[in-house]
């Protein structure tokens, strides 16, 4: 039975309200960018006027925004990468051994998700500053320091906990009786049936290394290696740009995270999914 | 892949950090300024190296200077020297940061207008910083709006009222679309700035934030002057008379507004001139003395000192940079005519260096009439910031509310000024 | 999120047959007992630097007059009976409350209903799904600009003009006192309304067809079936919602300082923004200290009652 005309029309503008209501904004922030007509603030421009690249072309290179792009997508990127490692060890540890002392750490983690950053800000700068003995060189003013407190992240941690605790523990004993150590089950069992869950968890990871704005101020001095979001705070209140090249600059900021999301969405939905089917 | 990955890292950041390091010799010196103006403080300090041999490694940032700051105090490892707002000389000598100043060693110390030392002293009148650089506040207008509606230079608040007003409703800027204000105001309570902003309005209404009496301070908003300056800001806030947004502004969001024709009158300091110059343009707008409130002419001076830090090992070196900070030549740098930039030195705090001679612009001769005869530095509380923050919160109140009773507003924050001045051991009992 | 399960607190533990198995092959087991360290190895170590150690060392300043460079001073418990006594921290917490409460509840209950108008595999709903996808992956401080454009208070700004299509009056939005904080509600519920949506396709998708269909032959109403099928499948997509959008919107922060700082008249200050202000324009950093420690402790305790509550609703 085909849905009768005004249904379908119905749904049609139902589909349309809420594209303008959770879209529109965007596409005002596009149109403004590409436009050459001053706005005033409080204003946006649903249609071009006098259409140009100016903004973007002042954005990135006047203001040095593909400097600080660069700066973001390195730590971004390393920091992905390893905070996933990094939790998905962690991760089989908390999911399928049962040892003393789990539930504590568990609880320690999940407690650093729940106090302000700025609160940590003084001891995590004492912490980054503090020389290493021997060599005697610090991780302060280095794309480490932006890049290692990201690598430990409570919410990556307790995903990947979740979606390995689904991993039927037949498949682990077999191996086990086929005589795999516990890293062949890790590496060869369990992380290929938890894929899907790691392309959702680079995506979260990712969009919340590349927002990370307080961080970089506290561990960075050298304003060479400062990130987009920064960049973003500093632009905000630059008295010498237009709003439309700031418009242009926050889209410039935002393009990693959608293509990221873009590249991965396939996965992520999938993870998502396969979430939901188990409970 | 992981463990090489690793690996590079950390030898990539020790081999950074290693070439960051300075050497012993060299002078660090902080300001507070954004990125823009720092191209001022570069060329005063590769001068002064020129000098001296002395080596300078400046740092600046206009975004988290404080909290850089108290980063710093903590991990042992401040700057030599700091420049930075007057207002700021009460926190920092609370958190410890800085150390006394024997004027006597530094030269060129007598050619500081008396004036400026007034805001170099902390609460025990012992001097903690070296004025290098002095300001009031004056109002930027639209010229060409006003004299398109034919109304005169606003002497008065009357005056200032009715431009606004006409600014608002008259279509200034003749596009037939009523998308024009009168007047840019931060009333913000980020940084404190409602507080900033009305203190010119509660001096030109003859008021005052406090009284200075036996042992201490007496907080002094409950009265009629300081009503009337509010009541006067609340009326351009319920007309609608202020740019929209107004009561969330602070200056980075004020400015904008004005330069982009939003609205045709700015109350500000002589930094801005330059943008201004730029857009809406220098033929567009003029530099005008603050109206005449009830109580006269009034304008917030402040200024901007230079500070030695605790435990510098390099004091010789801190006092012979602010001592060329305030020579005629280095005063003459950091004022920065001709760069365009926002200049370090606004008004000269030398005698000897005439503004009018070096800047050949009379607006800037406005400021510094605002100045020498309408200026009120804050009170010499032990320290002002939790104060202006206080204020800042009651004054946004009153503002963000036309119903709002004012007398009992001020009366509430004289009750929380009291107990911060009682917490600061200041207050006259 | 994906989770559907309690967070790992302890209370269900893997496999009680390993446990026996292990128990008998062992006395101490060295060997087997340190490899669960060793997977945690590096996280813990990561953690134990830039986590445990600084929170540790930012909440002892509770207890201290932080002085910065010189010696701070001990001073017991007196920033905590500052804290229960300060009415600014009082109305900021009722804000917060209010932000975190309404804000979630509505995000969940739109985002319910938009899961249920775009769940399906056909192609276009795919689409309109990952592009209203796009507030939840745009950071906060980038909402914070677009919201403050939006809703200027301006009759030309852009909410202003599309009111005046329908005859109402320019607002205030943020500028209004009375408004201001619901603006940010609103900003709340438009980012996270995607994001809970996404959660509850999938957990549509888990719930059994059967069940549906059975209902159907009972003859049961949509509404009926809403409430008996769809809503007891979806519980721990809600669970999860709930407990993120708590723990996130209790220190919510750039996206209120950004755009109002707190007021027009405090109406919009916040747990965080009050810990700001105080901690780092003021310098006043053993407050902040102890009225952070107060809010760790409180989400914590929030998270083990829904922890226990959900225990005992899939009971």
């Amino acid at each position: 039975m085909k849905p009768s005309l005004a249904v379908r029309a119905a749904r049609i503008l139902l589909y349309l309200v809420i594209l303008a209501i959770f879209v529109g904004p965007f596409w005002g922030i596009i149109v403004t960018a590409l436009s050459g007509l001053v706005i005033k603030p409080g204003q946006l421009l649903l249609l071009p006027v006098q259409p140009t690249l100016a903004n973007f072309k002042t954005a990135l290179i006047d203001m040095q925004v593909w400097r600080y792009l660069l700066n973001s997508l390195v730590v971004a990127i390393v920091g992905t990468a390893l905070q996933v490692a990094v939790s998905a060890l962690a991760a089989y540890a908390l999911a399928r051994r049962r040892f003393r002392g789990a539930a504590i750490v568990s609880l320690l983690v999940l407690s650093t998700m729940m106090l302000p950053e700025e609160v940590i800000s003084i001891p995590l700068y004492l912490v980054v500053q503090a020389r290493f003995p021997v060599i005697d060189a610090s991780i302060y003013n280095t794309y480490a320091a932006m890049i290692l407190p990201v690598v430990g992240w409570a919410f990556s941690i307790f995903m990947l906990t979740e979606f390995m605790r689904a991993v039927p523990k037949e498949l682990e004993e077999a191996a086990r009786i086929d005589g795999a150590n516990e890293w062949q089950i890790f590496a060869n069992v369990v992380l290929p049936l938890v894929r899907p869950a790691l392309g959702t968890v680079v995506i979260f990871g990712f969009i919340m290394i590349w927002d990370q704005y307080l961080l970089p101020l506290v561990v960075v001095s050298d304003k060479q290696l400062f990130t987009i979001p920064v960049m973003l705070g500093m632009l905000r209140v630059d008295e010498t740009i237009t709003p439309n090249v700031f418009v242009a600059a926050t889209l410039l900021a935002m393009a990693p995270t959608i293509i990221c999301y873009l590249l991965l969405q396939k996965q992520f939905n999938r993870g998502i999914m396969a979430g939901a089917v188990k409970g | 892949m992981l463990k090489r990955m690793t690996t590079h890292l950390l030898a990539g950041a020790m081999l950074l950090a290693a070439t960051g390091a300075a050497s012993a010799e060299t002078l660090k010196v902080w300001s507070r300024q954004t990125d823009e103006s720092a191209l001022i403080l570069k060329t005063l300090t590769d001068a002064f190296t020129a000098k001296t041999g002395i080596q300078v490694e400046s740092y600046n940032t206009g975004t988290d200077f404080e909290q850089r700051l108290a980063r710093a105090a903590a991990a042992r490892d401040l700057p030599d020297v700091v420049i930075n707002d007057d207002a700021a000389l009460g926190q920092m000598l609370k958190m410890g940061i800085i150390e006394e100043v024997d004027p006597t060693k530094i030269e060129g110390n007598d050619q500081i207008v008396p004036a400026a030392w007034n805001s170099a002293k902390g609460a025990n009148g012992k001097v903690y910083s070296v004025p290098i650089s002095a300001q009031a506040f004056a109002l930027f207008v639209r010229k060409d709006w006003r004299e398109k509606l034919g109304l005169p230079q606003p002497k008065t608040w009357d005056d200032l009222h009715k431009l606004a007003e006409a600014f608002t409703k008259n279509d200034p800027d003749g596009n037939g679309k009523a998308d024009t204000f009168g007047m840019s105001v931060p009333a913000s309570t980020v940084r404190g700035y409602a507080s900033w902003y009305m203190s010119n309005f509660i001096w030109a209404a003859g008021g005052n934030f406090v009284k200075q009496e036996k042992g201490g301070f007496k907080p002094d908003l409950e009265s009629k002057p300081v009503a009337d300056a509010l009541g006067f800001m609340r009326s351009l806030f319920c007309e609608g008379l202020v740019q929209p947004g107004a009561i969330n502004a602070t200056t980075g969001d004020a400015l904008p507004t004005f330069r982009s024709g939003q609205t045709g009158i700015f109350l500000s300091g002589p930094y801005h001139i330059a943008v201004l110059d730029e857009q809406p343009g220098k033929d567009k707008i003029e530099v005008l003395p603050p109206p005449a409130g009830p109580g006269g002419v009034a304008a917030l001076a402040e200024g901007t000192s230079a500070y030695i830090m605790t435990g510098t090992k390099a004091r010789t070196a801190a006092e012979k940079f602010i001592a060329y900070l305030i020579s005629p030549e280095g005063q003459e740098i950091g004022m920065g005519e001709g760069t365009g930039h926002t200049p370090l030195v606004r008004l000269p705090i030398n005698k000897t260096v005439d503004v009018d001679a070096v800047r050949k612009d009379p607006r800037w001769g406005t400021f510094k009439e605002v100045f020498d005869k309408s200026g009120h530095y804050v009170p010499p509380v032990p320290n002002w910031t939790p104060i202006r923050m206080l204020t800042a919160e009651g004054f946004n109140k009153i503002l963000a509310s036309c119903n709002s009773d004012i007398p009992a507003e001020l009366k509430s924050i004289d009750q929380e000024m009291a107990a911060e001045l009682r917490k600061q051991k200041a207050l006259a009992e | 999120m994906s989770t559907t399960r309690d967070l790992p607190l302890g209370d269900d533990m893997p496999q009680q047959s390993t446990r026996a198995k292990r128990g008998k092959a062992r006395r101490i087991d060295w060997k087997g007992a340190s490899i669960p360290w060793l997977f945690l190895a590096p996280a813990l170590v990561i953690f134990t630097w830039f986590k445990f150690y600084p929170m540790v060392s930012g909440l002892t300043m509770a207890f201290y007059d932080v002085q910065f460079y010189g010696e701070s001073e001990w001073v017991g418990l007196d920033n905590f009976a500052r804290a229960f006594t300060d009415p600014d921290l009082r109305s900021a917490v009722a804000h917060t409350l209010t932000y975190v409460l309404v804000s979630t509840l509505t995000a969940s209950v739109l985002g319910f209903f938009l899961a249920l108008a775009l769940e399906g595999q056909a192609r276009h709903l795919r689409i309109i799904r990952t592009a209203i996808f796009l507030p939840a992956i745009t950071s906060a401080a980038i909402i914070a600009e677009i919201w403050r454009i939006l809703f200027n208070s301006a009759p030309y700004g852009v909410v202003n003009s599309v009111l005046d299509q329908f005859g109402i009056a320019p607002q205030g939005f943020l500028t209004d006192p009375g408004q201001a904080l619901w603006v940010l509600v609103l900003m709340q519920v438009w980012k996270s309304t995607p994001y809970d949506m996404v959660i509850f396709v999938a957990g549509l998708v888990g719930i059994n067809r059967e069940l549906y269909d059975a209902a159907n032959v009972d003859g049961a109403s949509w509404l009926r079936m809403l409430w008996h099928v769809t809503l007891p499948g979806i519980i721990p997509s809600i669970s999860v919602v709930i407990m993120l959008s708590f723990i996130r919107g209790f220190r919510v922060f750039a996206e209120v300082y950004a755009t109002t700082g707190g007021g027009p008249a405090g109406s919009t200050e916040t747990i965080m923004t009050h810990i700001y202000k105080a901690g780092f324009q003021n310098l006043e950093y053993g407050y902040a200290s102890a009225v952070s420690l107060l809010l760790l402790v409180a989400t914590i305790v929030l998270t083990l009652i829904q922890t226990l509550v959900k225990a005992r609703l899939s009971r």
